[in-house]
C-alpha cells in the first residue's frame, strides 16, 4: 500500500514539474506579460527617447558631428581617445567609432513597430489614429539614428526587425548610403501625415516626434540626396508653420520675438540695452519658439546631459576636454577676424577667452546678456550651468532657413558666362533673404554699429553664394555637432574633397600636408566600424581608407 | 550472520518455567535480570510489537527485578543493557529469569563488515566500486590545524588542484578537479555536506572565473573536526548522480554522528601562530627619492622635471620632516598572527537513539594587521530509532562568522599591496618639528606635488587598518529532518525496500558593514568617500526536499547483489538583499547609515530559484568480481526555456576484479588487481535565471513619462554544456593492502561550451548575448595514488606512507572563430600586458609576449667598445646573422618600438633589449613569442607518517611542477616607471653609459622597459612541506586511573618551507582569466605554528 502511494506520490511530482520549473523574474517584466495596452506601448515609445538622449548618444551625435571639422581643438585634459580623433589618427579602435548606443535606439523603436499593431488590436482604448502617430514617431527616430549612422560610416547595417530571439541572424551586410538613404525617406513619406501635430504638454512640441520634426528631418535627408526641390518644399512646410504659429502666439511670448523680414525668430535685443536674449532662450532655456526638435532634459530627473559639462564646461570646470579653434574667436575685437565681425552676438555666446585659453559656451551658459551701451568691448554677463540639464537641439528654426538656403542656392545651378538668368535671381535673392535674417538677429552687439550683409557682394557666383550660407551655417550652428556634416554634404556635392580640406586643415598648425593626403580619399569622410564590431560582424567590409593600421595613422 | 547470534542467544536464554498460562492485555509482568556477577541493576526491559515499537517499559531495580503492565500479548520482550547483548524473549509466562551475557565475548563473531563507501546514494563495498573516487579519513588529519578543509586536502587527492587564493583571513581557494573544463562558467566542483548541496542565491552576476568566497564561506561551515572522511568523486560515473551541479567533480564531506555506547566528551585546544613569508625586500627611503630623481630626469631629460620638492631633503620644506625617513611600510602592515580554536563534542547513544554535539569557536587575527576573525559552529546529530523500521534522523547546524577584513578600496588593492608601493621617505604618522611622532597618522597634504597624485590616492595603510571597519558577519543554520523507512525486510539476508524522506533548510544570513572615516582623505569633506558608511544586508532561504527509494533483493544464488536506487529531488529559494550607503556622516564617532547624512545609494534585490531532478542508479555484482553499474539523472532547471529544460545524465562502468579471479589465488602478494572502465555524461548550466525570458526593463523618465525597454535578446536555443568522460582506472592492492593504488586515465570532452557574454553585432541593438553555447574542448590527464600502510614495520615503530600525481592536458577542439577573436584583444602596445591567445588545438592558459635579453650597454654603436662612450651593445639594427645594417649614409640605423604609430619610440642605452625576432628593426607585435603556460604539467603530494610507540611523526608535502607565473607583483617592483616603491633588485639597474647590467634604467611614464616580456615569466614549480606534525597519546591505562579517556598533545607547523626557484613571495597563485595565473602580490600564504591537546573524558 505504502509503496503504491509512494509511485504516486513521485508520478504527481514529475506532472508538476514543469509548472514548478516556471518562475517569472522578479525584478523584471516579461514580454509574455507586455505589449498589452495602450500604457506599455506609451511607455516602450519613451523608451526610445530615453535612448536616444543617452550620453553615449549625445555624446556621438556632438563628436562625428563636430569633432574632425574646422570648429574644434582639444581643451583641458583631453582624453587620449578624443586627442587622437582630434590630431586625425582615427583608429578602428577608438570608442568612438562603437555605434551600440544608435542601434539601440533603433531597436527599441523597431519593437514598437512590430508589437504597436498587435496592442491595438488588443485594447481598445488605443485607436488606430493613435497607432499611427507612435509608428511614425518611432519611424522618424530610427531614421534619424540611420541618418547620424550613414553620415558617420556611409554603408551600415540596415535593420528593420526587433531582435528578441537568439534565432534570429544577427550578421547583416552593410546597406550603402544611397539605398538607406532612399528609403529612410520613402519609410517618411509614408508616415509623415500620421504624426502629430500639437501635443497636449507643451514641452513635447518640441521635446518629441511632431509633423513638423519629421518635415525638418525629410529636408535635412533630401538635401543629402541631392534632391533639392523636395529639400525646399519640407523647409517651407516648416518655416510656413512657424510663420503661422507666430501669428496664433499669445502676445506674452511675442514680445519675445521679432519678424526678421517674414520670419519669426527669438530677439537678441528684447528691452533696452541689453542683448543675448536669444541664448538664454534657445540654449539656456530651452524648448524656444524656434525649436523644431530638442532632447529634452529636465532638472527634476535622474538623467542628464553629461556631454555638455564633459566635453564643453560647467561652472566648476571652466574648460572641457574640447576648445574652439583659434581662428574663430582671435582678432574679433579688431574686426580683422573672417568669420564674426565684432557686432556679432554669437561669438560671444558661443565661446570666450580665459587666459589664452578658449572655452566652449554654447549650451554651458543658463543665460548671457551683454550691455550694449558701453562702448568699446561689450560687457558680457553670464551664468554658467553648475547642473547638467542642457537640453540638446537637432533642429531648429534657423538650421531649417539655412538648409532651404542651400537647397536654393543649388537649384540655382552654376552661373554660365552670361548674366545671371531672372529664375536664379529669384532663388538666390530667396536665399540671401533667408541667410540675412538669420544674420541680422545676431549683429546687434551695440545699438547703431549693427552689421548687414550686402547682397551683391555674393550674387556674383555661385561659389559665392555656396559659401555665404556654408559660413552662416558655422556662425549659427557653431558646436552644435553640424559643421563636419556640412562639410561633408558639402564634398559630396563636389565630388572632391578639396574644399573640405581647405577648411578643415585651417585648425592643424603642424603636420598639414600628412593630413592633407591622408582626407585625400572619399573614403576618409567617414569613420572606420570599430574593430570589435568587425570581429563579430564576418560580413561588415572595412573601409579602405583604414585597412591597415600603418596607413591610417601619422607619426606626431 | 545475525540468524546465529539469535539462535545462540536463545540457546542461553534461561527461562524460567512458570505456570503456562494464557496472558492477556493488562496481564503483569515480571521477572529478574542478573548476570554473571549477580543481579543487574538500571537493564531496560520493554515490551515491543511487531516492528520493534516500544509499547510498555521498565526498569530494573536494585535487585534486578523489574514488572510492568501487559499491552499485548503478541509482542515480545527485549531486555538490553549497554555492555551487554540484547535479548528478545517471547511472551509465554508472567514471570521471567533472564542472565545477561557480556557483550565483548560474542564482538569477535560480529566484527566483519566490508568497507563500503556511499556515494550519495547506494552503499557499495569498496572493492566494488567501479568509479574513479577517492576517500580520505579525517583521521589522516585530525588535529592538524586547519580552518577549512581544503587546506587538508592539498596534496592529497591526486586530480584535485588547489590553490590558496591569499593568506588574507576568510579568502578562499580555487579548485579545479581534473583541469579547467570550461570557459567562464563555474570550474569549481560541488561540494555536498551528508548529502546536501549548500543552497544559496547563485546571483546571476556572479563571476565565477574569480571569486571564490562564497564557496570558502560553505566550506567554513563545517568544522574541520566534526569530519568524519571525505570522498572525492572524479569521473562522469561518480559525479552523474549530481548531475548539472557536479558536473566538474564532487567533494563529498561526512560529518561524525554517535554510535552507541558511553558517552564520550573530548575537549581540544589548539593555539597557533603566522607569519608572512617575506617577499621582495623594498627599497628605503633614501634609495628611493634617489631613484626617482633620476627616473624623472631620464624621461624628460630636465632637472626641472626632478625638482620635486618632496623628494628634495629641504630642510625649510613645511612638511620636510614627514618626508626625510626610511619607513618599511611592510614590517608596519604586518605582525604575528593568532589562532585560537577551542573544540568540544559528546557523543554516544543508547538503545534508542544515538547523539553527537559539538560546538567549536575560533578566534583568529590575521598575519596582515586589522584582520580579525571570529567563528562558532555547532554540530547537532540525532538519530532516533522508532523501530526497527523506522529511523528518525536529524541534524542540525549553525556557523556564525564575525570577519573583521581590512577596508576593501575597490580595485584589488590590499594592504600588503599598499605597503609595497607606498613611498618609503614618507613617514607613519605626523612629526613635529624636530622629527619626533606626534603619534597621529599623517596623510599626504592635499598641495603635494601634483607628480605624485597617485600617492597622495594611496590611502596610509596602518592608519587604514586602525581606523576604517569592514565587517561581515554571516548566519549559516541548517537544519535537516529525515526519515527511513525499511519496508521489507531489516535484515541482510532479506530483500530490503527503504523510503528516505528528508527536508533541509539552508538559511543564509549575510551583513557588510563598512565605514571609511574623514580622517583618511585629506581633500576635504565634499568627498563622497569622507565619513563613508555603508550597510548591506543578504539573506537567502533554501529549502531542499528529497524521496529516495533504495531497493536491494536478495538472492538465493549469493553470487548475485544488485542494488537500485530511485530518487526525487526539489529545491527552491529566495533570497533578498538590501544595501545602503551615505557619507558626509556628521562625526567619526556615528558609523551607522541610520545616521543623518548624504544617502549615497540605496539599492534593493530579489532572487529566487528553483530546480528538480530525479536520479535512478544500480549496483550489480558477480561473485564480487564483475560488477556494473549504471545511473541516469534527468535535471530539470529554471535556467532554460521549456524546450531545453531537461536535460539528461547516463553513466555506465564496469569493474573486474582480476586478483579475486581463480587464478590469481596462488598470487599471495597481490591482494587487489581490478579494471575499471567507465562512460559518462554530466551537465552545465549557466549562472543567472530566466535567460530564456525577453525581459523588459523600466529606464529613464522622459518628459515626465516613465520610459520601459527590451533588455535582453532571449535565449531559446541555449543548451546544456555537456562533459562526457571517458575513465579508464585500475586498483592495486599488494601485501594485503599494505600498500594500495589507484591509477586513473581519462578523456573529458565539454561541448556546448557556455560562453557568457558573447558578443554579436551591435546592430542589433545589444553588444551581445548574455550565454551562448561556443564550442568544446577536451581535457586527457592521469592521475596516481599510492597508499602505504604500515609498509615498514618492526616493534613499536610503523610507517605509512601517500604519494599522488596527476597531470592535465587541456586542448580547444572547435570554437565559432567570432568567438576566439573576441577573447583575443590585439597587442595594446603598452607596457606590462600579456596578449591573451585562445586558440584551437592549443591550450588555455598560454602566455606570449617578447623576449628579453638584457639592457642596451650604450646609446651610441661603435664596433669596439670605447668605454663610457659607444660599445657594440647599443640599440641598432642588426640582420639575422647579427651583422649591423648600414643607411645609405653610411649610418646605423635606429631601433625602434612600434614604427609609424602613435607609440613609436626610439631605445636608448640602458633600455630593455628586446629580441627583434623578424629582424626588422622594429619591436612590434610580430616579434611576441610563445613564452609557456600556466598549466602544471604535474600536480600532487606526498607524505609519510611515522609511528613509534604512540608517538606520531606526520608529514604531508604539495607540489605543483611546470607552470609559468606572470610575475606581476614583480613587475610593479622593477618597472621604475610611476612612483611607486621598488625592490632592492633596482639598484642593479642602469645608470649611466657603459653600465652592464640587467635592469634597465629609469623612466618616469615614459619607454618601453617593462613590456610584456619573459623578464617576468617565472616557473612556478614548488614543492611545499604543507604540514608537519608530531603527536604524542598518553598511555590510556594510566588516564583511566585519573578518569580519562585519551590524552594528545601534538605541535605541528604549516608552510614550514617551500622550495621554488619562483622569486615571488609564494608560488601558490589561483587562476586568473583564461587560465593564466598572474601574481599580483596577493598576501601570501601565511607560515603558521600550532601547539595542541585534545582531551576524552
Amino acid at each position: 500500500m505504502k509503496k503504491i502511494g509512494l509511485v504516486c506520490c513521485i508520478g504527481a511530482i514529475l506532472t508538476a514539474c514543469s509548472d514548478f520549473l516556471s518562475i517569472l523574474p522578479l525584478n523584471d517584466i516579461v514580454l509574455e506579460n507586455y505589449w498589452t495596452e495602450k500604457a506599455d506601448v506609451d511607455n516602450a515609445v519613451t523608451g526610445c527617447y530615453e535612448a536616444l538622449e543617452s550620453s553615449d548618444c549625445i555624446t556621438r551625435m556632438a563628436i562625428w558631428g563636430e569633432l574632425r571639422s574646422d570648429n574644434i581643438v582639444p581643451g583641458m585634459t583631453t582624453p587620449e581617445t578624443e586627442s587622437q580623433m582630434l590630431k586625425g589618427n582615427l583608429l578602428p579602435t577608438n570608442a568612438f567609432t562603437k555605434w551600440t548606443c544608435f542601434y539601440q535606439v533603433i531597436n527599441r523603436c523597431n519593437t514598437v513597430m512590430y508589437y504597436a499593431p498587435k496592442v491595438q488590436a488588443l485594447d481598445p482604448n488605443y485607436t488606430v489614429s493613435e497607432l499611427k502617430a507612435n509608428i511614425a514617431e518611432v519611424t522618424a527616430l530610427r531614421d534619424l539614428c540611420y541618418f547620424y549612422l550613414i553620415r558617420t560610416f556611409e554603408n551600415v547595417p540596415f535593420v528593420t526587425e526587433p531582435s528578441i530571439d537568439d534565432n534570429q541572424v544577427y550578421v547583416v551586410k552593410a546597406s550603402t548610403f544611397d539605398e538607406i538613404l532612399t528609403t529612410l525617406i520613402s519609410d517618411l513619406e509614408l508616415v509623415k501625415e500620421d504624426a502629430v501635430n500639437k501635443y497636449a504638454n507643451v514641452t513635447s512640441n518640441t521635446g518629441r516626434i511632431t509633423r513638423s520634426s519629421i518635415y525638418a528631418l525629410m529636408a535635412d535627408l533630401y538635401l543629402w540626396k541631392q534632391d533639392y526641390g523636395n529639400s525646399e518644399k519640407y523647409c517651407d512646410l516648416v518655416i510656413d508653420s512657424k510663420i503661422k504659429a507666430y501669428d496664433t502666439e499669445k502676445n506674452n511670448t511675442k514680445t519675445k520675438l521679432k519678424l526678421y523680414g517674414k520670419f519669426p525668430l527669438v530677439n537678441e535685443l528684447v528691452s533696452g540695452s541689453y542683448s543675448g536674449n536669444a541664448y538664454t532662450e534657445i540654449f539656456g532655456t530651452g524648448n524656444s519658439f524656434e525649436s523644431i526638435f530638442e532632447l529634452d532634459f529636465e532638472e527634476n530627473q535622474s538623467v542628464s546631459n553629461s556631454f555638455v559639462p564633459t566635453y564643453y564646461g560647467s561652472s566648476s570646470t571652466q574648460i572641457g576636454y574640447l576648445s574652439p579653434a583659434e581662428y574663430l574667436i582671435k582678432d574679433i575685437v579688431t574686426g580683422t577676424n573672417a568669420i564674426f565681425k565684432k557686432t556679432d552676438c554669437r561669438y560671444l555666446e558661443s565661446m570666450e577667452e580665459m587666459n589664452g585659453v578658449y572655452a566652449i559656451d554654447k549650451y554651458t551658459r543658463l543665460n548671457t546678456s551683454f550691455n550694449n551701451t558701453i562702448a568699446g568691448a561689450p560687457q558680457v554677463e553670464t551664468t554658467k550651468r553648475s547642473t547638467n540639464f542642457a537640453n540638446w537641439i537637432l533642429y531648429r528654426l534657423t538650421d531649417v532657413m539655412l538648409m532651404k538656403a542651400e537647397a536654393q542656392v543649388e537649384l540655382a545651378g552654376e552661373i554660365t558666362t552670361n548674366a545671371i538668368t531672372p529664375e536664379q535671381k529669384t532663388y538666390y535673392q530667396s536665399a540671401f533673404k533667408l541667410v540675412s535674417a538669420v544674420y541680422n538677429r545676431a549683429n546687434n552687439i551695440t545699438i547703431g554699429r549693427t552689421d548687414t550683409l550686402v547682397y551683391n557682394t555674393y550674387a556674383t557666383s555661385r561659389a559665392n553664394m555656396e559659401d555665404l550660407v556654408l559660413k552662416e551655417r558655422q556662425r549659427e550652428l557653431l558646436f552644435e555637432g553640424k559643421r563636419w556634416f556640412d562639410l561633408v554634404r558639402m564634398a559630396r556635392r563636389d565630388g572632391n574633397n578639396v574644399r573640405l580640406i581647405n577648411y578643415a586643415i585651417k585648425k592643424y598648425t603642424e603636420n598639414q600636408s600628412a593630413l592633407r593626403k591622408k582626407m585625400n580619399s572619399q573614403n576618409s569622410l567617414y569613420f572606420p566600424y570599430n574593430k570589435d564590431e568587425l570581429k563579430a560582424n564576418k560580413l561588415l567590409i572595412q573601409n579602405p581608407a583604414y585597412n591597415t593600421e600603418t596607413t591610417s595613422s601619422i607619426t606626431d | 550472520m545475525r540468524k546465529y547470534i539469535f539462535k545462540s542467544l536463545l540457546l542461553v536464554l534461561i527461562l524460567i518455567p512458570g505456570v503456562l498460562k494464557a496472558q492477556t492485555t493488562g496481564t503483569i509482568i515480571s521477572g529478574m535480570v542478573y548476570d554473571e556477577y549477580g543481579p543487574m541493576v538500571m537493564v531496560n526491559v520493554k515490551e515491543v510489537d511487531a516492528s520493534n515499537r516500544i509499547v510498555a517499559f521498565s526498569v530494573t531495580d536494585i535487585n534486578g527485578n523489574f514488572s510492568f503492565k501487559l499491552v499485548n500479548p503478541k509482542d515480545k520482550i527485549m531486555i538490553s543493557s549497554v555492555g551487554s547483548k540484547t535479548q528478545v524473549i517471547t511472551i509465554n509466562s508472567t514471570y521471567f529469569k533472564v542472565k545477561m551475557i557480556n557483550d565483548t565475548q560474542l564482538r569477535e563473531v560480529v566484527v566483519s563488515s566490508k568497507r563500503k563507501l556511499e556515494t550519495g546514494g547506494l552503499a557499495i563495498p569498496d572493492r566494488e566500486i567501479s568509479s574513479a573516487s577517492q576517500l580520505i579519513s579525517a583521521k589522516e588529519f585530525e588535529g592538524l590545524p586547519f580552518t577549512n578543509i581544503s587546506d587538508a586536502l592539498q596534496g592529497r587527492i591526486s586530480g584535485l588542484d588547489i590553490v590558496a587564493n591569499s593568506g588574507n583571513l576568510g579568502s578562499g581557494t580555487t579548485m579545479r578537479l581534473r583541469g579547467v573544463s570550461s570557459i567562464n562558467g563555474n570550474s569549481e566542483p560541488l561540494i555536498v555536506v551528508d548529502g546536501n548541496v549548500w543552497e544559496t542565491d547563485e546571483n546571476s552576476n556572479f563571476d565565477y572565473a574569480n571569486a571564490n568566497e562564497e564557496k570558502f564561506a560553505q566550506l567554513l561551515n563545517v568544522n574541520p573536526e566534526d569530519i568524519e572522511s571525505i570522498s572525492v568523486m572524479k569521473d562522469a560515473a561518480a559525479t552523474a548522480i549530481w548531475g548539472s551541479q557536479g558536473a566538474n567533480g564532487v567533494i563529498d564531506i561526512k560529518t561524525k554522528r554517535g554510535s552507541r555506547g558511553r558517552s564520550i566528551v573530548t575537549y581540544s585546544l589548539r593555539l597557533t601562530g603566522t607569519s608572512q613569508p617575506e617577499g621582495y625586500k623594498m627599497m628605503n627611503g633614501d634609495e628611493y627619492t634617489m631613484l626617482l630623481k633620476e627616473s624623472y630626469f631620464n624621461s624628460k631629460l630636465s632637472n626641472d622635471a626632478a625638482n620635486i620638492i618632496e623628494f628634495n631633503y629641504d630642510p625649510t620644506y613645511s612638511e620636510y620632516q614627514m618626508y626625510n625617513n626610511n619607513t618599511d611600510w611592510r614590517k608596519a602592515v604586518i605582525q604575528i598572527g593568532q589562532q585560537t580554536n577551542h573544540f568540544v563534542s559528546v557523543s554516544g547513544g543508547g538503545e534508542k537513539a544515538n547523539f553527537r554535539i559539538s560546538g567549536g569557536y575560533d578566534t583568529e587575527t590575521g598575519s596582515v594587521i586589522g584582520q580579525k576573525m571570529d567563528i562558532f559552529s555547532t554540530r547537532v546529530a540525532l538519530d532516533y530509532f522508532v523501530s526497527d523500521r523506522i529511523k528518525i534522523v536529524s541534524n542540525f547546524s549553525l556557523t556564525h562568522t564575525d570577519n573583521n577584513k581590512n577596508y576593501d578600496l575597490g580595485n584589488g588593492s590590499s594592504l600588503l599591496s599598499l605597503a609595497y608601493k607606498k613611498m618609503p621617505n614618507l613617514s607613519i604618522y605626523e612629526e613635529d618639528a624636530m622629527g619626533r611622532s606626534t603619534g597621529e597618522f599623517y596623510h599626504m597634504l592635499s598641495n603635494s606635488s601634483s607628480e605624485l597624485n597617485d600617492q597622495r590616492g594611496m590611502v596610509n595603510p596602518v592608519a587604514l587598518a586602525a581606523l576604517a571597519k569592514n565587517e561581515e558577519r554571516s548566519n549559516n543554520i541548517m537544519p535537516e529532518f529525515q526519515i527511513v523507512y525499511n519496508l521489507l525486510g531489516v535484515e541482510a539476508t532479506q530483500t530490503q525496500l527503504k523510503y528516505e524522506g528528508k527536508v533541509v533548510f539552508s538559511i543564509f544570513n549575510k551583513y557588510n558593514d563598512a565605514y571609511y572615516p574623514s580622517d583618511l582623505i585629506t581633500s576635504g569633506w565634499s568627498a563622497s568617500n569622507a565619513n563613508f558608511t555603508s550597510s548591506e544586508a543578504y539573506k537567502s532561504l533554501g529549502i531542499t526536499t528529497t524521496h529516495t527509494l533504495t531497493f536491494v533483493p536478495h538472492f538465493k544464488n549469493e553470487d548475485h547483489s544488485f542494488m537500485a536506487m530511485l530518487r526525487g529531488q526539489t529545491t527552491s529559494g529566495n533570497s533578498s538583499t538590501q544595501f545602503t550607503s551615505e557619507n558626509g556622516l556628521p562625526s567619526g564617532t556615528i558609523t551607522s547609515p541610520a545616521a543623518e547624512a548624504i544617502i549615497n545609494g540605496f539599492t534593493t534585490g530579489a532572487g529566487q530559484w528553483r530546480s528538480a531532478y530525479f536520479t535512478f542508479s544500480s549496483h550489480y555484482a558477480y561473485k564480487g568480481r564483475y560488477m556494473a553499474d549504471f545511473s541516469v539523472r534527468r535535471d530539470g532547471s529554471t535556467k532554460f526555456g521549456p524546450q531545453q529544460r531537461w536535460g539528461n545524465f547516463p553513466a555506465v562502468s564496469l569493474r573486474w576484479n582480476i586478483s579475486d579471479e581463480p587464478f590469481m589465488q596462488n598470487q599471495k602478494w597481490i591482494s587487489m588487481l581490478s579494471f575499471r572502465p567507465g562512460w559518462g555524461k554530466v551537465g552545465n548550466q549557466p549562472s543567472s535565471d530566466y535567460l530564456y525570458f525577453s525581459k523588459y526593463a523600466q529606464g529613464n523618465s522622459y518628459i515626465g513619462q516613465t520610459s520601459i525597454y527590451p533588455s535582453n535578446i532571449r535565449l531559446s536555443n541555449l543548451k546544456w554544456e555537456s562533459k562526457e568522460t571517458y575513465n579508464v582506472g585500475f586498483d592495486f592492492g599488494f601485501l594485503d593492502d599494505k600498500i594500495t593504488s589507484d591509477l586513473n586515465f581519462y578523456t573529458q570532452l565539454t561541448s556546448d561550451l557556455l560562453m557568457y557574454d558573447r558578443a554579436i553585432p551591435t546592430s542589433s541593438g545589444y553588444t551581445g548575448l548574455s550565454v551562448q553555447n561556443v564550442g568544446s574542448m577536451r581535457n586527457n590527464g592521469w592521475e596516481l595514488n599510492l597508499n602505504g600502510n604500515g609498509v615498514v614495520k618492526s616493534g613499536k615503530f610503523s610507517m605509512d606512507l601517500n604519494l599522488s600525481f596527476a597531470n592535465n592536458t587541456n586542448e580547444i577542439i572547435e570554437m565559432d572563430p567570432t568567438v576566439l577573436e573576441g577573447m583575443n584583444s590585439p597587442f595594446d602596445r603598452s607596457n606590462g600586458s600579456y596578449l591573451t591567445r585562445v586558440q584551437l588545438k592549443n591550450a588555455f592558459g598560454t602566455i606570449y609576449g617578447f623576449h628579453y635579453k638584457g639592457v642596451y650597454q650604450y646609446s651610441d654603436y661603435s664596433e669596439v667598445e670605447i668605454p663610457g662612450v659607444s660599445g657594440p651593445n647599443a640599440p641598432i639594427v642588426r640582420n639575422s646573422k647579427g651583422e649591423v645594417i648600414l643607411n645609405e649614409n653610411g649610418r646605423t640605423k635606429p631601433m625602434y618600438f612600434c614604427y609609424g604609430t602613435t607609440s613609436e619610440y626610439i631605445f636608448k642605452g640602458g633600455d630593455a633589449m628586446y629580441e627583434d625576432i623578424n629582424k626588422d628593426g622594429n619591436i612590434n607585435e610580430l616579434d611576441i613569442v610563445y613564452l609557456g603556460s600556466s598549466l602544471p604539467k604535474i600536480t600532487g603530494g606526498f607524505g609519510f607518517k611515522i609511528n613509534y610507540g604512540r608517538l606520531t611523526l606526520n608529514n604531508q608535502f604539495n607540489f605543483r611542477i611546470g607552470n609559468q607565473i606572470i610575475n606581476a607583483a614583480r613587475m610593479n617592483a622593477e618597472s621604475m616607471y610611476s612612483n611607486n616603491n621598488q625592490s632592492k633588485a633596482v639598484n642593479w639597474r642602469w645608470r649611466t653609459e657603459g653600465d652592464n647590467t640587467v635592469i634597465p634604467r629609469a623612466l618616469y611614464n615614459y619607454g618601453y622597459n617593462w613590456l610584456g616580456s619573459d623578464r617576468f615569466v617565472e616557473n612556478g614549480s614548488f614543492v611545499r612541506l604543507n604540514y608537519t606534525q608530531l603527536s604524542y597519546s598518553l598511555d590510556p591505562r594510566l588516564l583511566k586511573s585519573i578518569g580519562l579517556s585519551q590524552v594528545r598533545m601534538y605541535v605541528s607547523a604549516n608552510n614550514l618551507f617551500c622550495l621554488t626557484p619562483y622569486s615571488g613571495a609564494d608560488p601558490e597563485v589561483g587562476y586568473g582569466s583564461y587560465g593564466i595565473t598572474y601574481d599580483s602580490s596577493q598576501t601570501p600564504r601565511a607560515k603558521s605554528v600550532t601547539g595542541g591537546i585534545t582531551i576524552g573524558f
